[in-house]
C-alpha cells in the first residue's frame, strides 16, 4: 500500500509532464509526444512530421522541465524554511529573497533587456537580500529567529520599494509592462538556455537540502535544545539557507515571482506523510513540480494569452490556504 | 561520571557594560556518579541559567566545568551530548512529530551529518520509550499526549544516547501529583539502575528528599550553599533563601518515613471559641 503510494507520487509528475507535452493551441496527441521522447532512446521510426518534433521538443519540453524543477526548488525550499523557523507559515519569501531577486531583475530589464545579465542579477540581489537581512538580523551565532523574519520583513520592504522606484522611472510603452509582467511571473520564455543555466543551481540547492532533511528536525526545536543534541546549529541553519536560496533565487531568475508555491506544497506534503521532514522534502518536491506544471500548462492552454502564474498560484492557493486554516484551526500535527 | 564545578559565576554582558555576577559566589560542587543533585531556589534565582552553565549551552564567565576531571572545553560538542542529557522542560512543539520521531533525534551524535537515522536508532528508541514506560505512544503525535508523557518522552529523548549525567530543568512542573511521582520515581530508578548522575531543578522541598543524595540551594544576593539535603534543607535555611516560613514535618506510618516542608501561613487557624470541646450542644 505504501509503496504504491510512493510510485504513484512519482509517476505523477512523469505523467502529468507527458500529457502537457500534448496539450497547447498545437495539439500533439499522446501516443505521438511519447513516441518523440522515446525515439531518442530507441529506434523507432518517425511517424510525426518536422512542425510536431519541434513544438514537442524546442518549444515545450524544456519550459515543462523547467517548470517541474522550479515547482520543485520553491516547494522543498518553502518547507525547509518551515521547518527551520518552526513556523508553518513562513515560506521562501519571508528572508527577502524573491523581493530581492526581483529588484535585480527589474533592473536588468530597465539596463540590459532581457537575458542572461537579467538572470544574473536576479541571483546575485537574491543573494545580497538574504546576506542583508542576515546582518540586520544580529548576524553570525546564536541569531534568534524572530529577528530573523522581522529583518525580512524590513529587506523585503525596501527591494520592493527599489522595485516600484525602477518602476517609476522605467519607460512606460516598452519596459514598464515588462517589469510587471516579469514580477508576475512567467515561463513564457523559457528556452534551453534557461534550462541549463538555472536547472544546475537548483538542483545544487535542492540535494543540499535533501541530504540535511532528517536534521531540518531538529533545528524545529528551540536553539538550545538542538545543540543539546549535539549538533552545529549555525552552521546547519546556513546550509539550509544556502540551500533554500539557491533553488529560490534561481527559480525566480528564470520565471520571475512565483507566489504560493513554498508556502502550500509543503503543508499538502504533510497531510500525506505527517511532520517528519525526510518525508516532508521528498514529497515537496514530487508534488510542487506537479503542481506548478500543471499551473503553467493552465496558464498557457486556458485562453489565447498566457496568464501570469502567480495570479494562478494564488487563484488557486489562496481559498485552499483558507480551507486549510479553518479546518486546522491554525494548527498542524 | 563524577561532573564538577569549579568557581564558576556568570553574568549576562551586553557589549561594553559590564553587569554583575547574577550569583552572589561563586559556585563550586562536585557530584560522584550515580548520585542526585537537586538545585533549589525562588523565581529569577538563575536556576535555569545554572544548568546552562553547568552544561555549556552558556559559557561560564568565570570558573569551568569539569567532567571526569576534564574541562568541558576540551571536550567535542558530539562527546560532550553523547555523555550529557538535557532535559528541558515540557512545550508544545510547532510540528507533531511522532514520539518516536521525537525521541529518535537523541540519536544525533551518533549520526552521520548527512545521513538519517537507520533501523538499530529506532530500536534504541523504542528501548528507551520502554524503559520509560510509555512504548505504546510511539507512533503518537507529540501534541496528542499529555504532558506528563511528553516529559518522560524527552527524557527518553536523552536515554537513547546513554548519557552518563542528565541534566533537568523542572522536569516535574505544570503536572499533576500522580504524574509528578512518575517522573521522580523514572528518575530514580533510572539513576540507579545505569549509575547516571542527575542534576535537577526543582520548585518542590518534597521531591528534593525523596531524589536528592546533595542540594544546592541559590537565591539573590545570597551565597550558594551546598550539602547534603538533611544538612542544608533547615527551616532556619529556606526562611532565609525563599523568604517565607516554613515547618519541616516528619511523619511515621509503620515501616514508612515522610520528609517534607509545608509553609507555615497555609495552616488553617485554631478557633478556641469554635473548638468543639466548648460546644455543649
Amino acid at each position: 500500500m505504501k509503496t504504491w503510494k510512493n510510485i504513484l507520487l512519482w509517476v505523477l509528475p512523469l505523467v502529468i509532464a507527458i500529457a502537457s507535452l500534448g496539450i497547447g493551441r498545437f495539439e500533439v496527441d499522446f501516443v505521438t509526444v511519447v513516441k518523440i521522447l522515446g525515439s531518442h532512446i530507441f529506434p523507432i521510426e518517425a511517424t510525426w512530421t518536422q512542425m510536431e518534433y519541434n513544438v514537442v521538443m524546442t518549444v515545450r519540453l524544456p519550459r515543462i522541465i523547467l517548470a517541474l524543477l522550479i515547482g520543485a526548488g520553491l516547494s522543498i525550499s518553502g518547507a525547509a524554511f518551515q521547518g527551520m523557523f518552526a513556523n508553518p507559515l513562513v515560506s521562501a519569501d519571508i528572508l527577502g529573497v524573491a523581493a530581492g531577486a526581483g529588484f535585480g531583475a527589474s533592473i536588468g530589464i530597465l539596463l540590459f533587456g532581457n537575458g542572461y545579465v537579467t538572470q544574473g542579477l536576479a541571483l546575485i540581489f537574491g543573494l545580497a537580500a538574504i546576506g542583508f537581512t542576515y546582518v540586520i538580523g544580529g548576524s553570525g551565532r546564536n541569531m534568534p529567529i524572530f529577528m530573523l523574519v522581522l529583518a525580512g520583513v524590513v529587506t523585503s520592504a525596501l527591494f520592493n520599494a527599489l522595485i516600484s522606484l525602477t518602476k517609476f522611472v522605467a519607460d512606460p510603452e516598452e519596459k514598464l509592462p515588462a517589469i510587471t509582467y516579469w514580477l508576475m511571473g512567467s515561463l513564457g520564455t523559457a528556452s534551453y538556455r534557461d534550462l541549463w543555466t538555472a536547472g544546475p543551481i537548483i538542483l545544487v540547492g535542492m540535494l543540499i537540502l535533501l541530504a540535511l532533511r532528517w536534521r531540518i528536525n531538529l533545528l524545529t526545536l528551540p536553539d538550545e535544545e538542538a545543540k543539546s543534541l549535539g549538533i552545529n546549529v549555525t552552521r546547519l541553519k546556513w546550509l539550509v539557507i544556502a540551500g533554500a536560496t539557491l533553488c529560490t533565487a534561481a527559480a525566480v531568475a528564470v520565471a520571475g515571482i512565483v507566489g504560493w508555491v513554498g508556502l502550500i506544497i509543503p503543508h499538502i506534503a504533510r497531510m500525506f506523510v505527517g511532520s517528519n521532514n525526510e518525508r516532508v522534502l521528498p514529497v515537496s518536491i514530487a508534488l510542487g513540480g506537479a503542481y506548478l506544471l500543471l499551473i503553467d500548462t493552465l496558464a498557457r492552454s486556458v485562453t489565447a494569452a498566457e496568464i501570469p502564474l502567480s495570479i494562478l498560484t494564488a487563484i488557486v492557493g489562496a481559498p485552499f490556504f483558507a480551507y486549510l486554516l479553518r479546518r486546522t484551526g491554525g494548527s498542524w500535527s | 561520571m563524577k561532573i564538577e564545578v569549579r568557581e564558576g559565576n556568570f553574568c549576562y554582558a551586553k557589549k561594553k557594560e559590564v553587569k554583575p555576577f547574577i550569583y552572589e559566589s561563586n559556585i563550586s560542587f562536585t557530584l560522584e556518579p550515580g548520585k542526585i543533585m537537586a538545585i533549589l531556589g525562588p523565581n529569577g534565582a538563575g536556576k535555569t541559567t545554572l544548568l546552562k552553565c553547568i552544561t555549556g549551552l552558556h559559557g561560564w564567565r568565570v570558573g569551568e566545568t569539569l567532567i571526569d576531571d576534564v574541562p568541558l572545553k576540551r571536550v567535542s560538542q558530539k562527546e560532550l551530548w553523547k555523555k550529557i542529557g538535557y532535559v528541558p522542560q515540557a512545550h508544545k512543539m510547532v510540528f507533531g512529530f511522532s514520539i518516536e520521531d521525537l525521541v529518535v533525534m537523541g540519536r544525533a551524535p551518533y549520526i552521520g551529518s548527512l545521513s538519517k537515522p537507520r533501523k538499530e536508532d529506532y530500536e534504541k528508541a523504542h528501548q528507551a520509550l520502554n524503559e520509560v514506560g510509555i512504548e505504546h505512544l510511539a507512533k503518537k503525535s507529540c501534541n496528542e499526549v499529555s504532558g506528563g508523557e511528553l516529559q518522560l518522552a524527552l527524557i527518553a529523548r536523552t536515554l537513547v544516547s546513554n548519557p552518563e549525567i542528565l541534566i533537568l530543568d523542572e522536569p516535574e512542573s505544570h503536572l499533576d501529583v500522580q504524574k509528578q511521582v512518575v517522573i521522580l520515581e523514572t528518575l530514580k530508578r533510572l539513576s540507579k539502575d545505569h549509575n547516571i548522575s542527575c542534576i535537577i531543578n526543582t520548585h518542590y522541598p518534597n521531591h528534593a528528599f525523596y531524589l536528592a543524595d546533595q542540594v544546592l540551594m541559590i537565591a539573590k544576593n545570597k551565597k550558594a550553599v551546598i550539602g547534603p539535603v538533611q544538612e542544608v534543607m533547615t527551616e532556619s535555611r529556606m526562611k532565609e533563601y525563599f523568604n517565607i516560613e516554613l515547618r519541616k514535618l516528619i511523619f511515621e506510618e509503620e515501616d514508612l518515613l515522610f520528609e517534607t516542608m509545608v509553609p507555615l501561613a497555609l495552616a488553617a487557624k485554631r478557633d478556641i471559641s469554635e473548638c468543639r470541646f466548648n460546644s455543649f450542644e
